[in-house]
């Protein structure tokens, strides 16, 4: 081989490594064009599915405002009576002031069931009074509106001893709230 | 000296090296042709790298910030349920402690004249605790009583639902649902 052929062949070789060299800068330009797409496709999918979480926040705002505004109203009264102590209180002070003679009353805890995370403990008082009935029946009055998340599951009324008093069997629910708790948390399996 | 001799020292000699072939003179042409296209196209390419290197990074920010704002969103809507669910839970509980003593009252005020009322009982139904059950005993009573303590109740929004009563001698035995209907 001579020196002009040898030449040639050099030229063809450099030729060979400029071509690939192109080709291999090319592929990695495409890759990174091909990735920079992906990720402007990305930024697309995610900015529209920000706008649904935008869109499904101001729904869940404007369809439970209603509803959260009545807790709001509520949450007062809730913080009131949180333990089964404050309860029992609650009753005896009314007692107290209306100076009402009762025979009997008994509060004892129960669950609720399970069914509710929100009220997971109930307050059962049972409370047996005789007296004059206007006394009777405003206490009755007085422990609704002291108590107004008492729930009274029965109310028996009969006539007392004497002609003008009468007999009230009262037996009442007091929940006690848990306004920390999450309902819509799913229960752990045991 | 003449031309002769100094054929004699310099003989004339064939060339070291063949001429290249015709098709071979393209070579240098493509090496140039080679080096211009491909400093032209690697340039560009480097360029178009960088610069969609950068549109990457840009939008991988973007993404991670609409990402971002997303998962707030959802936090939100998550706490905006969860208050939901309380508030429900609460209104269901509320639902059932509507107050008995206005109930009591009414009724008490409705008897008159030489009826007496011997019992009034009011049961909340367990399934449906805004329903509740009334049982009442009435010495010396006639229908007409009965019907005006309805009506009465009908004022506080109580409507009395498959009511039954029988009568035993002078006493009459009630019984109804009473369901309350916002008017």
């Amino acid at each position: 081989m001579n020196g002009k052929q040898l030449a040639c062949v050099m030229l063809m070789m450099i030729i060979g490594v400029v071509t690939y060299t192109g080709q291999i800068v090319h592929k990695k330009a495409d890759a990174v064009r091909a990735s920079a797409t992906k990720a402007k496709e990305a930024a697309e999918t995610a900015d529209s599915d920000r706008q649904i979480a935008e869109i499904t926040s101001k729904r869940v705002d404007a369809e439970s405002e209603e509803i959260r505004r009545f807790l709001d109203t509520w949450t007062p009264q809730i913080d009131n009576i949180q333990t089964g102590q404050e309860v029992e209180e609650a009753v005896q002070a009314s007692i107290r002031a209306a100076k009402l003679y009762v025979d009997s009353q008994k509060f004892e805890p129960k669950t609720s069931g399970g069914t509710t995370r929100v009220i997971p403990r109930i307050i059962k008082a049972s409370i047996i009074a005789e007296d004059e009935y206007p006394k009777t029946m405003n206490w009755l009055g007085e422990i609704e509106k002291k108590l107004p998340l008492a729930r009274i599951t029965v109310c028996r009324i009969t006539p007392g001893k004497d002609t003008k008093s009468i007999r009230l069997e009262l037996s009442l629910d007091v929940p006690i709230v848990n306004l920390k708790a999450d309902p819509t948390e799913r229960p752990a399996k045991s | 000296m003449s031309d002769y001799l100094c054929h004699d020292f310099k003989t004339p000699r064939t060339d070291t090296s063949r001429r290249l072939p015709n098709s071979f003179r393209v070579v240098p042409v493509a090496f140039y042709l080679a080096m211009v296209a491909g400093a032209y196209f690697v340039t560009m390419d480097i360029i178009g790298y960088r610069a969609a290197n950068q549109d990457k990074i840009k939008y991988d920010q973007i993404k991670a910030q609409h990402d971002a704002e997303k998962a707030k969103l959802e936090e939100q809507t998550g706490g905006l349920n969860v208050e939901t669910a309380r508030g429900t839970e609460i209104a269901k509980w509320i639902e059932g402690t509507r107050v008995m003593q206005p109930i009591f009252v009414k009724i008490a005020r409705s008897i008159t004249g030489e009826s007496r009322l011997g019992e009034l009982i009011l049961e909340r139904n367990e399934q449906l605790p805004n329903q509740l059950v009334l049982s009442m005993k009435l010495t010396d009573a006639n229908i007409s009583d009965v019907q005006q303590i309805q009506t009465n109740l009908e004022q506080l929004n109580y409507r009395a639902y498959s009511p039954q009563q029988s009568k035993q001698g002078d006493v009459i035995d009630y019984r109804s649902n009473l369901v309350w209907q916002q008017r």
